[in-house]
């Protein structure tokens, strides 16, 4: 088969396994951005796009081992994004070999050997879901152990926090307000400080005279009807909306 | 203030709205408005539209606009329900260019009747004959021969010009609803007609007939245009008028009544036989009244009188007139205004003349008010009780002998045309029923009342809780024979008036306190066919008990007589010895059923008739038909009970144990707990079998040391229930520590357990499952402080924030909102009874039309279906399954999610303001919230349940869908068709791309597929048995889920996929449309498509090979239809 080439990409053709009939084109090229990553170090590193969903790591790595070893291989839901989410769909995968040479060898490459084989098979459908749900069963005593492993060194943690935090007074002389001690603050949370912002709205809004001045009352009045023709529009425009849907044919 | 900018985006529609709203100012006469110049040139550069609304808001207001606004106050409900009458009253208004043809063709027929030509032919001469030279005269005579017609005596029928012609009916008091036209026309025949005992014997019907005739002939030959036929005035066999339709808009109604002051209206007395001579069937008659005989002679004395008194009374009230409008439309949308026995269009002007009369009516007052008083008027008063009439002189002996002989009395001006004297007791009942229930929506059914009032159509398969059709052959010759003498001369002429009553009368005995209402849908009834719609009533409906008199009571061989050999001699709590028909049954189902069993029996044994019942047609799809317990079990009630119970036990267990902190709340939030699951699990014992499964700790596994799995389990769901702890404050501040903590409680609680109750449990670290009672529980602990931490976020300067994430909202929901839901829901199952198998049947239907969970989430579909039982609506309450389905499916085809809001509102918590509040965010900005608002008071009118799904493309195919089911049970009810209910819920795999057929055998539900080979492979499951259970089952382990939800992952963005959760073997796939056209070469498009021409194109084939794969070992094949 000839490559084509678009953009500066190969293509490729990936089959799942040997009996397959139809294929993924897969896209690569060499890795290249401004930005230095040292995990995808550049002259080392594939970039694949259109990796189907059921592929993992290694998998893939056995894959590209053809053209020379490769020391790890990232798979991302995009080229930007790359947290630890849950991926799902097509992904795009960063390929880092050894050497340029073995990274240049894998770009001349003109087919893939199938994803799973009998050796080793991609653990796909049935098989698969028998896998999760059997290994999704715990050793009660295995899991207290590694749980309360976890507490104690949470707590740890968490007591060397609080020693540190004895130090109310910095090197600047700037002192720590905590919610204990003498002279306590309050929480800085968002809804204590809207409650305090309230209250103080709450608190001029008691002095202010509402029947005052008779351009107040006015006020009211005039409001009151504002009130009144604003449902009245509302209204009007449901009905409106209603009749457009020929809401009004009884028979 | 009112102009928020995005009112400033303003779509084409919005604009028209504007102009509008200038053209009504206009109307009004406002002065323009005078803000100062300045301000008025600033806001033109800025913003032209919300100038306008700006200044209409501020301007000052004239005394006309204060007093509408006011009076909308006073005189309507609210605005909304002001506008939406005068829209429906514009829409029904009778266009001009029918009016102008109507005027001209009764300008011809005015010149027709003039020049009629003149004969005199004796009564015996009028018969069918050949003769070779026709006349005119035998032409006529040829033509209105009627055999069927008798009378006493012979004698000189005149056929001459009427005296004169009047127009009557609703639209000489402009109160007909249009768009179509209907005038009735009267022709007075003249003095020179009649003698003077012409009210005898049928000789006045006969001459009335034989007059009209003359009409129709000349009519025809003549030509006047349209298309002249003959019926009878509200179906009455007596009073044939004839009818000309002139196209399909305008008909028009040919009376012709005697001329005034010729016969004595007193001959039509209650009390007074007018046939003296049998002159319709060859049996005697006595000398009792002939009741039906003088309301159909007195109809066409009194005719001119009450047309004139009717218009006298309205004449000077428009907003009367437009009342009566409204209550027609009422009327017709109920089907309650059309055959022999209904509630005429008639009686709707007597009645508001009446209240005119009685001033509760005036001109003041708005067609909605009049509207509201009509309706209390009919639902406080009984005119069964005490008689009403028009005539204010009335002797009240004249009214106590109609209340002797009729059953609804309402006499008319003259006091002796008793208005209602064809009205059917039981329609009588229907309609103050009807009536009760428009009022109470006139006050409580929010913003959707207008159009459950007046603009949807209540077919009458929604109306009833049962539809009994009885046949019969011979025209219910069996029923008539019977007759005793004196009765058929009441009936004289309306045999079939006896027969409905007569039926109903047997009816109301076999179902007595069962029934609220026994009506006979007079608007569908045939000459062989009645139809009867029966509402129960919820106290009594389903008792097993039908408690007889006494012993030796008079009555006791009465009772015996009717029920046979149902009856049997008991002995009571309180010591009396009664004859009672005990009922046997074990299950929810089968007490519903007891009311087929007397339906049958009435029908067969007591009447004698054939018939058909349309009431639990449906139940049969919620019954389990391959796995049966080892208890008796009906649809999902019985199952959904013991699971429940097990439930609560558990829960007081788990709350006596002794733990750190103990366990305070033990909330379920499985379907099963509020009774909506449509499949519950079933209490049994699980084996494990060596082939398929193993065992690994506590838990039986699958064995996948096999090569290949060729049979999964069946499946078994968890009932899951929330857990809440004691307050404590020493919960860790960190997640991770936290959910670690958690699961070290659910390790605490399984060891209690086991070592308190010898209970075997699983942990897994987010949650515990526990087997009970041959259940699977699974509890998961509830802490405040998680939600907490999942939403803490930190701003720059150091405050804390809480913010809403997705998993944040998805763990509220799991944990705060869905417990108290639950409780909710299950306090309405235990109100109304039906709620949750009907609910069960909601889903079982939309499931079987491949609209699963993901598509269209369980949550929403409860409530959905209890905003149903909530909210005040057409109906009253369903009190079976079958008719809560079919009025939700009804709900959805009405249902207009852009504007309209479902509110699920338990115990009333939501406030009128909120609901006002919402409706108003929804108009303003209708796409910042779900396709489907669903609002209740426990996730603080968010609609936290909608937001993900219902898209709007699965929302219209559901009420398309909704829409054709109800017109195909409609046809079912109505033509007795022969297509099967079963076919309702069997899907259409036509219009999908891709099918993808899996492996039964790997299919754990297999067994709830909607089927047709009934017994075949059932199994019947043993007991639980605490001795042998020592393993959890292979709990909430589907493959098919599995494999939706990896399909859904990762190619949820090409294709959408489409599956029967209930027992389906088969996926439909639809390729998203976006997705398959093809695009310019980009690394983000990439995914999923191959080159083509230098083009991305879905690589589809290469799709399907991944939906192998995905589904490897499950899938069988895969076919690609298009």
């Amino acid at each position: 088969m000839s490559s084509i080439n678009i953009q500066g990409f190969t293509v490729l053709p990936l089959y799942f396994s040997k009996e397959s009939s139809g294929y993924h084109n897969i896209f690569i090229k060499e890795h290249s951005v401004r930005s230095y990553d040292e995990k995808k170090p550049p002259g080392k590193t594939l970039f694949a796009v259109n990796i189907p969903p059921y592929v993992d790591e290694d998998s893939l790595k056995r894959v590209f081992s053809v053209a020379g070893k490769v020391k790890s291989v990232y798979l991302q839901e995009s080229a930007v994004e790359s947290d630890n989410k849950v991926k799902s769909g097509f992904k795009v995968a960063y390929i880092v070999f050894n050497k340029h040479e073995e990274l240049l060898k894998a770009l001349k490459m003109q087919e893939l050997d199938p994803l799973s084989s009998n050796e080793n098979p991609v653990l796909v459908g049935l098989s698969k879901w028998i896998h999760q749900y059997n290994s999704s069963i715990y050793n009660h005593e295995k899991l207290s152990e590694e749980v309360n492993k976890c507490i104690k060194n949470s707590d740890k943690e968490e007591e060397e926090k609080k020693a540190h935090g004895k130090e109310e007074v910095d090197d600047a002389g700037w002192t720590v307000v905590t919610k204990k001690g003498r002279n306590p603050g309050f929480a800085r949370k968002e809804s204590v400080e809207n409650k305090i912002i309230q209250k103080n709205k709450l608190k001029s809004r008691k002095k202010e005279l509402k029947n005052f001045y008779t351009f107040q009352i006015k006020e009211q009045k005039m409001k009151n009807i504002i009130a009144l023709r604003k449902n009245f529009q509302d209204s009007k425009e449901k009905v409106n909306l209603m009749k457009k849907m020929r809401n009004f044919k009884p028979f | 203030m009112h102009l928020s900018d995005d009112e400033h985006d303003l779509s084409d529609d919005s604009h028209a709205e504007e102009s509008s709203d200038d053209e009504v100012g206009a109307k009004r006469k406002l002065p323009q408005p005078t803000t100062p110049l300045k301000k008025v040139k600033y806001e033109n550069i800025t913003s032209k539209p919300s100038k306008k609304s700006k200044n209409d808001l501020y301007k000052a207001p004239t005394v006309e606009e204060l007093n509408e606004l006011k009076e909308t106050q006073n005189l309507y409900n609210n605005n909304l329900f002001r506008l939406q009458i005068e829209e429906l009253i514009k829409e029904v208004k009778i266009k001009p260019k029918h009016r102008k043809t109507f005027t001209a063709w009764f300008d011809q027929f005015q010149t027709l009747l003039t020049n009629l030509p003149e004969y005199n032919i004796t009564l015996s001469d009028i018969k069918l004959k050949n003769k070779k030279k026709e006349t005119d005269k035998s032409k006529l005579v040829n033509f209105i021969a009627n055999k069927s017609l008798e009378c006493d005596q012979d004698f000189i029928v005149k056929l001459i010009k009427p005296e004169r012609s009047e127009i009557v009916g609703l639209d000489r008091v402009s109160a007909l609803p249009g768009p179509k036209l209907h005038v009735d026309v009267n022709l007075k025949m003249p003095r020179d007609c009649f003698n003077v005992k012409d009210y005898l014997n049928n000789r006045y019907f006969v001459k009335r007939y034989y007059y009209l005739g003359y009409v129709f002939y000349y009519l025809k030959k003549q030509d006047l245009g349209g298309e002249i036929t003959w019926c009878f005035h509200n179906d009455n066999e007596l009073l044939p008028v004839v009818k000309v339709a002139l196209g399909e808009k305008i008909t028009i109604k040919i009376f012709a009544t005697p001329c005034d002051n010729y016969f004595k209206v007193s001959r039509c007395g209650a009390d007074i036989n007018n046939v003296k001579i049998n002159t319709f069937t060859t049996d005697e008659v006595t000398e009792s009244a002939t009741l039906f005989y003088n309301a159909s002679l007195a109809h066409d004395l009194t005719l001119t009188i009450n047309q004139n008194f009717v218009q006298e009374s309205l004449s000077e009230l428009p907003n009367a007139q437009e009342a009566i409008k409204l209550i027609y439309i009422w009327l017709v949308q109920r089907g309650l205004q059309s055959g022999l026995g209904a509630f005429t269009e008639d009686l709707i002007v007597y009645f508001v003349v009446y209240l005119v009369t009685k001033k509760r009516i005036n001109k003041h007052m708005s067609s909605y008010q009049i509207i509201r008083n009509f309706w209390n008027f009919i639902t406080e008063t009984d005119l069964t009780q005490n008689p009403i009439s028009l005539n204010d002189d009335l002797k009240t002996d004249v009214l106590d002998t109609f209340q002797a002989n009729f059953d609804v009395v309402f006499l008319d001006k003259t006091g002796f045309y008793n208005v209602a004297a064809f009205l059917d007791v039981n329609v009588y009942r229907k309609i103050k029923t009807e009536c009760g229930l428009a009022f109470k929506l006139l006050d409580d059914g929010g913003i959707n009342s207008f159009h459950s009032l007046f603009i949807t159509k209540l077919p009458l398969e929604l109306q009833y809780d049962l539809i009994l059709t009885l046949k019969s052959d011979s025209n219910f010759e069996n029923i008539l024979s019977g007759m005793d003498p004196d009765v058929r001369t009441k009936f004289l002429g309306f045999f079939n008036l006896f027969v409905t009553k007569n039926i109903s009368h047997v009816l109301h005995r076999g179902f007595n306190k069962r029934a609220s209402l026994i009506v006979p849908l007079v608007a569908e009834n045939q000459k062989s066919k009645l139809l009867f719609g029966i509402n129960l009533d919820p106290s009594d409906a389903f008792s097993i008990l039908e408690r007889g008199p006494a012993l030796n009571d008079p009555e006791e061989k009465e009772f015996k007589e009717f029920w046979g050999d149902l009856t049997s001699d008991r002995r009571f709590k309180d010591g009396s010895v009664c004859v009672a028909v005990y009922f046997k049954t074990e299950t929810v189902k089968e007490r519903r059923g007891i009311v087929t069993t007397i339906a049958d029996r009435v029908a067969t044994r007591n009447l004698g008739l054939q018939y058909s019942l349309h009431y639990n047609d449906f139940e049969d799809l919620l019954v389990n038909k391959k796995v049966v317990a080892a208890y008796p079990m009906g649809t999902n009630e019985e199952c959904c009970l013991k699971a429940i119970s097990a439930g609560d036990q558990l829960g007081k267990k788990l709350r006596g144990l002794e733990m750190p902190l103990s366990i305070t709340g033990v909330q379920g939030i499985s379907d099963t707990v509020s009774m909506t699951e449509v499949f519950p699990p079933i209490s049994t014992n699980y084996r494990c079998g060596n082939k398929i499964t193993t065992t690994l700790e506590n838990n039986i596994i699958i064995n996948d040391k096999k090569d290949k799995v060729g049979v999964i389990p069946r499946y078994i769901k968890p009932i899951e229930y929330v857990l809440q702890l004691e307050h404590s404050s020493k919960w860790p501040k960190n997640l991770t520590t936290l959910r670690h903590m958690k699961t070290a409680f659910y390790l605490e609680i399984s060891k209690l357990l086991s070592k308190k109750h010898k209970l075997i449990t699983s942990v897994k670290p987010d949650h515990l499952d526990v087997l009970y009672e041959g259940y699977v529980f699974r509890y998961r602990l509830f802490l405040p402080r998680e939600v907490g931490l999942l939403k803490k976020e930190s701003t720059n300067n150091g405050t804390t924030l809480y913010k809403d994430t997705p998993e944040s909202r998805q763990f509220e929901v799991q944990f705060n909102i869905l417990p108290k839901l639950t409780g909710a829901l299950k306090g309405l199952q235990s109100q109304f009874p039906s709620f949750g198998p009907a609910t069960a049947l909601i889903k079982r239907w939309l499931r079987s039309q491949l609209i699963d969970c993901h598509h269209f989430p369980d949550h929403v579909i409860n409530l959905l279906s209890a905003s149903l039982y909530l909210n005040q609506s057409a109906f009253s309450i369903p009190n079976t399954p079958q008719i809560g389905f079919l009025r939700f499916l009804k709900f959805f085809t009405e249902l207009q999610w852009q504007i309209q809001p479902v509110v699920a509102n338990f115990n009333d918590e939501i406030t009128k303001e909120t609901l006002a509040e919402i409706d108003s965010k929804l108009l303003q900005n209708r796409d910042a919230y779900p396709n489907l608002f669903v609002a209740t008071a426990y996730d603080g009118c968010e609609s936290v349940f909608t937001k993900v799904a219902p898209s709007k493309e699965v929302l219209r195919r559901v009420k398309q869908l909704a829409g054709e089911t109800l017109n195909h049970f409609s046809k079912i009810v109505r033509d007795d068709s022969f297509i099967s209910i079963k076919s309702l819920f069997i899907p259409n795999l036509g219009g999908y791309d891709v099918v993808i057929h899996l492996r039964p055998l790997l299919n754990p539900v297999r067994h709830e597929q909607v089927i047709v080979d009934e017994l075949e492979g059932q199994v019947v499951l043993k007991a639980f048995d605490v001795k042998e259970a020592t393993k959890i089952p292979v709990v909430d382990f589907n493959p098919v889920e599995c494999y939706l939800k990896e399909l859904r992952n990762d190619y949820g963005e090409f294709a959408n996929f489409f599956h029967d959760s209930y027992g389906g073997n088969v996926i439909g796939v639809l390729w998203v449309p976006k997705a398959v056209e093809s695009r310019d070469f980009k690394v983000c498009y990439v995914g999923g498509r191959k080159l083509k021409d230098g083009k991305l194109v879905l690589n589809i084939d290469a799709l399907i090979e991944d939906f192998y794969i995905l589904g490897k070992g499950l899938v069988k094949s895969i076919d690609k239809i298009k």
